[in-house]
Parts: structure tokens; C-alpha cells; sequence
């Protein structure tokens, strides 16, 4: 339904000043994202009542400035021209006044109302800067209002200012000292330099500094020990060991409760739709298909919740970008920097959170080499494949084959970012420019809506996706009608035996294996279930049911073969909702099939030079 | 004239020179790097980025980077 609204009012800013934070008061649980049009770029906006007008507040992209390098600046262009707004805030750190002011002159540029609110003012007044509010709006000729974007109870005060402000106020950049710099439409040196000295001479207007930086003390003496040149990456790898941890650790009891939820909703609906005389194949649709299949999805909705809350906690405090630092002499020759290592780390617990964080990267050969080579990293997903395999070929040896697999999975990972790095060479600019943020407390609220970004992207994927896909596979493996669920005679298993013999060299040709690996393009722990499901275990994660799968497993492989089906499941295609969440992130389909194509292709020669050159050597 | 990453920490230095294509001088200079700004190195370990102080703001800038800007030690 499409909303009517008094006012269209943009909000734009440089990173780390505060803008989300400010967006998130305005707008609280109004929000919605999307990405803009045609675009890889996200867009956020929210509705707000005050009094009796509704205005449609749009999120801008946090931008240091509006050059015609960037997707940032188109978007700003269309959301003026489309949506024509009836003004745009620019929110500005009061104790980085000299720097955000080099975007207010660009957007003075636009010609359109401009409204500056200065948040911060009270830690700029700590570092011994004082701004006259009053001179710096009549010197730019546009309305100037304070703001503390932490301070919910100011909120009221800041929208009533805000349309105040535009009501009365006319198009910014009419005084004189403005116009002329607005003549000058060059992009280069000389324009930098003329906008700087332009700021400079405002600053001295309005800007009073007193040299007492005590405030900084406390960020000094954290930077020292995080960034430490020896401490830096240790500290770096036992803040990620905890998330992990506590990801785990907190998920855990969380995990049972969904999985008994579903177990006990699968009884109830069985005996539920039997009492109404529902026929026999729905209720199989509903309770092994859809159950099965969403709810098999749905259980990690907790790891995804609190791994995103912790990641968040980084990110606002002001850390992650200090990883970013730390990390860089590393990831630098991979043609990335540092700051693609936050990625690549999430998808230790997943690909598709992993793949969504690139959008923190700058450029887009960038984004599109880190989402290349996140699906090789090893994702929860896959333990319980694992799992499974280790207890029964290598029960000697658990700990070490899984460590194995991840260490392959990282350099894999790397070897195949090399290639690509070589490829996109031209294209790829892993010059490190990043700002490192004071330190700052992250708020309750922020994160929480972090939260409810990310779990309601997954909750919908899972109602939308996994659920057609759930749907197919359970027909797939129902018909023709009259077979028995999951047998050879179903056209899963006619699928399992058309595809098994491509397995033969790499040790595994039953088909079985062959509609296991199908369905685990699902998700990949499917192919843990598909077993069960083919050998009639319904329950493959009680433990009573690992001795049946022991049996029939052994028949199937070596533990040679064993390792090789491994390896083919740790690397081959990710599963569809990462496929899907690639296509999304990269607005293309060409690229999703190839990460396919290139996923596979990497499995096959992995596993048959493992599976091969095993047999060379006499394993068996 | 030197490069910046042969500054030590704490150095206050004046931007000289700075060898960039149009695209990455853009980026510096939108952070406030440009040819006559006044920087101070933050940190400089002799390995991996360096910190530089920019106006109020704390940047990490990437060592290859530092190479190509040109400064004199003010």
C-alpha cells in the first residue's frame, strides 16, 4: 500500500557519526530495508508521526563525500530527483566538525534545504572544542540544530525544530562567501584544497579550541593494547574464540527448545490432520517436508541471533575497524584488506551473514573477491557432515580430520582468492583508507534492531525459499505416487543414480550418496538427514541411530573415500540460500551460477586428487 | 622530503607530494589528505599500516600508500 506522507526528509552523514543511531530513534521499529533500486547499495527508511503529519525519513548512505567515483553519490542524485524531499539533514560529530563539513559544502552544491544538526557536542565540549551554533548557521545560510541522537527524550524536541526549520527557512547556500565556491565546479586537488580553506576560515568564526585533550586518554590506552604491534593479533584471536563461544555456548539451549518445538508441532500435526481424515501424502508433505525442511533451517535462528549481537557489539564500540588495522599486513596479499577478514570470519557460522557483512566493504571488485571465496569457508552447517563421518571411519582421530577440513577450507579459500586476484588485477584497489572511530558504547537499542535486521531477513528466507525448496524435494522424493518415501524407485533416487557414477573416481558412486549430496544443496546439513531419511532413521541426531548408519555407511565407503566425500561436501556449492543471498548481493544471476560452477569444479579436483593420490600411495 | 612512512610517531608533517590515480587522491582528500594539509603520524610500527592524525579523526592508512605521499617535517 502505497503511504501518503507530508514530508520526505533524507538523512545523510559521514560514517561513525552517530546517523544510525539518530535514524534508529526517529524511526524505532518502523523501519524497513531494501536495497536501492538497481543497486547493491542498502536503503533504509522509516515512517514518523508528529502531531498530525506523517514524514517519510530515508537513511542515506554514510558517505564522506559526494563524488562522481562512487554508487554512494548516484544514490543520493536519484533520491532527490525521485523522491523529490523536502529537505535533508546532514548529521555532523561535533568533535570532527573540520571534516564533515567538506560533505555540507557539496551538499550546499545540490541546492536543496539543507538542515545540519551537530550531535556530539557535549564530547566535543570534554576535548576542548566549542562550537557557536548560531554563527555557523548564519554563515552557510542554513538552519543549524543541536542534538544528542543517544538521548531518546530529545527526540520530540529535534522533529519539532527540524520542521520549524524548513517551514520558515529558505534554500540554503545563499550567502555570498558560499556562492562563490558553489561557481566552482572542478573536481580535483584544487577544489579539495578550496573547500578546506573555505571550511578553515569558518572555523575560526565558530570554533573556539582549547588544547586540554584529556577525554582521548582512555582510547590511547586501549589502542595500545589492541593494536599493540604483538598483542594486537592475540587479543584480535581470543576476542573471536569468545563470540564463537558464546555463540555456541548461549545458542545451545535456545536450539533444543525450536528443535522440540517442531518435533512436538510434527506429532501434533499428524495426529491433528489423521483425526480430521486428512489424506496420508499431506500429512507427510507437511510434517517431513515443510517440518522437516523449515524447521530443520529455522533451529539456527539463536546462533544467528546472538553471533550477529556480539558481532554488533564490535562493530559500535569501535573495534572492528581497529581488526580491520590488524589485520591488513595479512589480507593484503590476498588483493584485499583488512577489513574483508570480518566477512570471511562470519562465515565460519554461516555464508549468508558472512556474504551480507561485505556490504562494510568500499569498492566492488572488492565485495565480489570476498563473496567469491566465502563459500569455502567451512559454515556450521557442514560439522554435522563431519560429525557424523568422523565417529564412524576415523573415530581415532576425530579432533584432528575435523581440524583437517578447516584448515583445507581456509586454504582453499586462499588459493582460490590468488587466482582471482591475478584475474580481476586491474580492477582490485586494496588500498587501506579507513577511519579508526573513537571508542563509544554501543546502545541497547541499535543493537537489538541489528538483531531484528538480521534474524527477520533469515525468518523470511526461510518462509520463502527453503520452503519452496523443502516442498520440491519431498515431491521429488514421494513420487511417482505409490513409491516408498526416499527409495531408489523415486525420482530422488532415480537423480541419485543418474548423478552417482560422476562420483565414481572420487571413490563414491551409490546413489544414496548421490541424492544426499543433491538435497544438501539445501542446506548442507541435509545430507546428514538425507541418510537417515533413505535408511528409515528418522532421527539421525539421537544417538541410537548413528549404530544403523555405522552399518550401511561402511558399506558405502572406505575411509579413504570417506575423507574424499568430505572434502566434496566442505567445498562443493553452498547451499541455495547462500546461492540466493549472493544473487541478492551481487544484482546478478551470472555470478551466483558461477560461484556454483567454480564451487563444484574446486570440490571435484580436490576430492579426486585426494581419493586418487590415496590409492597412489596404498591408503585404502 | 620523504615519504610518510619513513615519519616516526608523533611527527606533525605537511603533504608535499602525493602520487594517486584521480580515485584514490579523491579518497584522501575527502578524509582530509590533500596537497598542503597539515598531518600528524600516530603510529608507525615499521611494518603494516600506518595511524595518522587528520583534523580531529584518527585514519589507517596502508603502508604501500604511505609510500607514495611526499611530506616535510614541520
Amino acid at each position: 500500500m502505497p503511504q501518503k506522507y507530508n514530508y520526505v526528509i533524507g538523512l545523510i552523514g559521514n560514517p561513525n557519526v552517530g546517523k544510525s543511531t539518530l535514524f534508529n530513534s526517529l524511526t524505532g521499529a518502523s523501519q524497513q530495508v531494501g536495497n536501492w533500486p538497481g543497486k547493491t547499495v542498502e536503503k533504509k527508511e522509516g515512517v514518523i508521526s508528529w502531531q498530525d503529519q506523517i514524514i517519510k525519513l530515508v537513511d542515506l548512505p554514510g558517505t564522506y563525500s559526494l563524488t562522481a567515483f562512487t554508487k554512494e553519490e548516484s544514490v543520493v542524485e536519484d533520491f532527490i530527483r525521485l523522491e523529490k524531499p523536502e529537505a535533508i539533514i546532514q548529521i555532523i560529530d561535533a568533535q570532527n566538525l573540520t571534516r564533515n563539513l567538506f560533505l555540507t559544502l557539496q551538499l550546499l552544491e545540490l541546492k536543496i534545504q539543507l538542515i545540519l544538526a551537530v550531535n556530539m557536542l557535549d564530547l566535543a565540549n570534554k576535548d576542548g572544542i566549542e562550537i557557536d551554533i548560531a554563527k555557523l548557521s548564519e554563515s552557510l545560510g542554513v538552519p543549524v540544530l543541536e542534538i544528542n541522537a543517544r538521548r531518546k527524550k530529545e527526540i520530540p524536541i529535534f522533529l519539532r525544530n527540524v520542521i520549524l526549520a524548513f517551514k520558515t527557512e529558505q534554500v540554503g547556500g545563499k550567502k555570498a562567501a558560499v556562492s562563490k565556491i558553489l561557481a566552482e565546479h572542478i573536481l580535483d586537488a584544487e577544489y579539495i584544497h578550496q573547500r578546506y580553506e573555505f571550511i578553515k576560515g569558518l572555523e575560526k568564526e565558530v570554533v573556539k579550541r582549547n588544547f586540554n585533550r584529556s577525554s582521548k586518554k582512555f582510547d590511547r590506552y586501549i589502542d595500545s593494547i589492541v593494536m599493540n604491534k604483538y598483542f594486537g593479533i592475540p587479543f584480535f584471536l581470543i576476542a573471536i574464540w569468545l563470540v564463537f563461544q558464546a555463540t555456541f555456548k548461549l545458542s545451545a539451549p535456545l536450539t533444543i527448545w525450536i528443535q522440540l518445538f517442531f518435533s512436538t508441532l510434527a506429532v501434533w500435526a499428524t495426529n491433528f490432520f489423521s483425526g480430521l481424515g486428512v489424506s496420508n501424502w499431506f500429512i507427510s508433505l507437511f510434517t517431513e517436508g515443510i517440518i522437516g525442511g523449515v524447521g530443520g533451517v529455522l533451529v539456527f535462528l539463536p546462533s544467528i541471533g546472538i553471533l550477529f549481537f556480539l558481532i554488533s557489539v564490535l562493530e559500535d564500540t569501535g573495534y572492528m575497524a581497529r581488526v580491520a588495522y590488524i589485520m591488513d599486513r595479512f589480507m593484503h596479499k590476498l588483493g584485499l584488506h583488512g577489513k574483508a577478514f570480518i566477512p570471511l570470519i562470519l562465515g565460519f557460522g554461516c555464508n549468508v551473514p558472512g556474504i551480507m557483512a561485505t556490504r562494510t566493504l568500499q569498492t566492488r571488485q572488492e565485495r565480489l573477491l570476498t563473496i567469491l571465496i566465502s563459500p569455502f569457508i567451512s559454515c556450521s552447517a557442514r560439522l554435522p557432515v563431519y560429525v557424523l563421518f568422523v565417529g564412524i571411519f576415523f573415530a581415532k582421530y576425530q579432533g584432528l580430520v575435523i581440524a583437517s577440513l578447516y584448515l583445507l577450507s581456509v586454504t582453499v579459500a586462499i588459493l582460490v582468492g590468488l587466482v582471482f586476484k591475478k584475474i580481476f588485477s586491474n580492477g582490485l584497489s586494496a588500498e587501506l583508507l579507513i577511519e579508526l572511530p573513537p571508542y563509544r558504547y554501543p546502545t541497547v537499542r541499535g543493537l537489538l534492531l541489528h538483531i531484528w535486521e538480521k534474524i527477520g531477513a533469515f525468518i523470511k528466507k526461510a518462509g520463502t525459499i527453503i520452503l519452496a525448496f523443502s516442498i520440491i524435494i519431498w515431491l521429488l522424493a514421494s513420487l511417482p505416487i505409490g513409491v516408498n518415501y526416499g527409495s531408489k524407485e523415486s525420482f530422488a533416487g532415480s537423480i541419485g543414480q543418474l548423478i552417482a557414477p560422476l562420483f565414481t573416481p572420487l571413490g563414491f558412486n551409490n546413489w544414496q550418496t548421490g541424492v544426499a549430496l543433491t538435497f544438501g544443496l539445501v542446506a548442507k546439513e541435509v545430507v546428514v538427514s538425507t541418510y537417515g531419511t533413505l535408511n528409515g532413521v528418522t532421527d539421525v541426531s539421537a544417538g541410537n541411530a548413528a549404530g544403523v548408519l555405522s552399518v550401511v555407511l561402511q558399506q558405502y565407503f572406505t575411509p579413504l573415500s570417506a575423507y574424499a566425500f568430505l572434502v566434496f561436501v566442505l567445498l562443493y556449492s553452498p547451499c541455495v540460500a547462500t546461492i540466493a543471498v549472493i544473487r541478492k548481493e551481487t544484482v546478478s544471476n551470472k555470478w551466483a551460477l558461477f560461484v556454483v560452477a567454480n564451487t563444484v569444479f574446486v570440490a571435484y579436483i580436490m576430492a579426486l586428487f585426494i581419493y586418487q593420490g590415496g590409492k597412489l600411495i596404498g591408503l585404502n | 622530503m620523504n615519504t610518510l612512512d619513513k615519519y616516526l610517531s608523533s611527527d606533525i608533517v605537511k603533504i608535499e607530494k602525493i602520487v594517486c590515480d584521480e580515485k584514490f587522491c579523491h579518497r584522501l582528500g575527502e578524509m582530509g589528505l590533500y596537497l598542503g594539509s597539515e598531518i600528524q603520524i600516530v603510529k608507525n610500527d615499521n611494518f603494516g599500516p600506518l595511524i595518522l592524525k587528520i583534523f580531529d579523526s584518527q585514519v589507517a592508512l596502508g603502508r604501500l600508500e604511505a609510500q607514495k605521499i611526499y611530506a616535510t617535517k614541520i
